[in-house]
């Protein structure tokens, strides 16, 4: 009976993976949800911190502001998208106690970040000035900010946490309904559909090692396509930035595996169903509706 | 040998067999012959334990095929009407499997193999997947896949159905040279020519019941009818 069942479940993995549009169509479905994954921890706010582009282009005549933007690590490029033009005689207007505007120009939809950063140092610097102004009638910053919040977020995971989980666990669902569904069809429905079902059923071999060969084969195939979401969510959190910066999602190796492992009985439930439901269409075309 | 004994099977108020009994012998070629519904294929089915009858039994070469189905399927190699085929799987790769599933491994299923393709010239194919073949090449796959375990007895549900005159002949020399290995052959056929000039045995079917049996030569000379097509309306009317 094993025999019978490995050579039914060996066939099917064959002539499936010959099948280059089903595949194609099945682990694509192992790919879409690492990729949403991938997407949303490279947009994540504040994750790439590590690696913001700090090249500015400054119009303008200012010591004491260039050199307060030098010690935020910012580069004075001419070639940067984003433009700062100071006003003449800025620092003199400062001195003197007066308000002057600085304008920035970017192409926001490469620099936002860059513009952000630059945004926060313009803002740390002024509130260097207001400090000295303050000092002049012996004054502290706290006198105009009597009230400092402080908030901490004691949530165990936070709103981008939820959603990559949230993202992992649909990946993951995918994978495993999608992977296998195309085989569950085209072994039973297509089966019938062929006209190899008769020839296959008069074999000497009985009808439980014919499904369990199916299903065995089915549960392969989820499990492939489970394989290759754990690897590209694992290839995804070791090579990107925001993976650390950004959450507390651990996700290496020893994990995926255990995540792999965990997902192996859902592979097994969902071939079983996927191939149940099968078996009752007639036609490839039905199968896919029924699944 | 292919025993059938009082077996009827009824879908319903529709009585498909009635009673029948017949049986079919080592190195002969036995016919059904009967109109669209007179319950041949029902029968080739019930044979190949794919339906079970309501009454009677079946005996493959001694095995009880409802009883015994696993064994009496060893015996059996099937033949459907419709040359169903896995496109994406190569001749060898459709021979592999059937012969495993029989239980062949190792070098017998490999001679297996090869015998299968030299006895029916399918060398040129037997690397090339099944896709695109024509209806001949289909039917040697087919025909391949039914006996590449060396059944005892071989089932052909109406064979030359959709064969151009070349494949039909082709067929008839792979029967004859199956009838001369000793095997028994059942088949269900239409047309008259080919039943008189491959069987052996002829029974004519009508409503699911056995007509008349006999060699078409006894049919044609008890009827008193002058062929054997003549014989079997006069029979069944």
């Amino acid at each position: 009976m094993l025999n019978s069942i490995i050579t039914i479940a060996g066939k099917e993995i064959k002539d499936a993976l010959r099948d280059p549009g089903s595949m194609v169509a099945a682990f694509l479905y192992t790919v879409i949800g690492p990729a949403v994954v991938y997407t949303l921890l490279t947009i994540l706010p504040g994750a790439n911190t590590g690696t913001i582009n700090k090249s500015i282009d400054i119009i303008g005549d200012a010591p004491k502001i260039i050199s307060y933007l030098k010690d935020q690590d910012f580069i004075l490029d001419n070639n940067s998208p984003v433009k700062v033009t100071l006003p003449d005689n800025i620092e003199e207007t400062l001195a003197s106690g007066k308000q002057s505007n600085i304008s920035i120009e970017a192409n926001m939809s490469i620099a936002s970040t860059t513009v952000g950063a630059l945004r926060g140092a313009l803002l740390s610097y002024s509130n260097l000035i207001i400090e000295e102004r303050l000092k002049e009638y012996d004054l502290t910053p706290d006198y105009i900010s009597p009230i400092k919040l402080q908030i901490e977020n004691s949530a165990p995971t936070n709103f981008i946490n939820q959603s990559l989980i949230s993202l992992m666990t649909l990946s993951f669902f995918m994978a495993i309904a999608f992977t296998g569904m195309s085989l569950s069809i085209d072994m039973t429905a297509g089966e019938r559909e062929r006209m190899t079902l008769e020839p296959l059923l008069a074999q000497p071999v009985t009808t439980a090692s014919i499904m369990t060969g199916k299903w065995a084969a089915s549960m392969i195939m989820a499990m492939l396509g489970s394989a290759v979401t754990v690897t590209l969510l694992t290839v995804i959190f070791s090579v990107s930035p925001s993976a650390e910066t950004a959450n507390s999602i651990q996700f290496g190796g020893f994990t995926a595996l255990k995540i792999f492992i965990y997902l192996i009985p859902l592979c097994a439930v969902f071939a079983a169903v996927q191939v149940a439901v099968a078996l009752f269409a007639r036609s490839y075309k039905e199968g896919i509706k029924s699944t | 040998m292919l025993e059938i004994k009082n077996i009827s099977k009824a879908y319903g108020a529709v009585k498909a067999v009635r009673d029948l009994s017949f049986t079919a012998h080592e190195g002969n070629i036995t016919t059904l012959v009967g109109a669209n519904g007179s319950g041949k294929t029902t029968t080739l089915r019930t044979i190949a334990g794919l339906i079970v009858p309501d009454q009677g039994s079946i005996h493959l070469n001694g095995f009880h095929v409802q009883k015994e189905t696993i064994k009496a399927r060893q015996q059996l190699g099937i033949f459907p009407d419709i040359f169903g085929l896995y496109p994406r799987l190569t001749t060898i790769e459709h021979l592999e499997y059937f012969g495993k599933l029989h239980g062949l491994k190792g070098d017998t299923l490999k001679t297996a193999i090869q015998n299968t393709l030299k006895i029916l010239k399918m060398e040129d194919i037997a690397d090339r997947r099944t896709k695109g073949f024509s209806q001949g090449q289909r039917m040697k796959v087919a025909l391949g896949r039914a006996f590449i375990h060396s059944p005892k007895v071989l089932v052909l549900d109406e064979p030359t159905r959709g064969l151009d005159i070349f494949n039909v002949r082709l067929l008839r020399d792979h029967l004859r040279d199956l009838t001369d290995q000793g095997i028994c052959i059942l088949m269900s056929c239409h047309v008259m020519a080919e039943v008189e000039d491959l069987s052996d045995k002829v029974v004519f079917m009508a409503d699911g019941q056995k007509k008349a049996s006999g060699s078409p030569k006894e049919l044609i000379e008890k009827s008193g009818a002058p062929n054997l097509e003549e014989a079997f309306v006069k029979y069944v009317s």
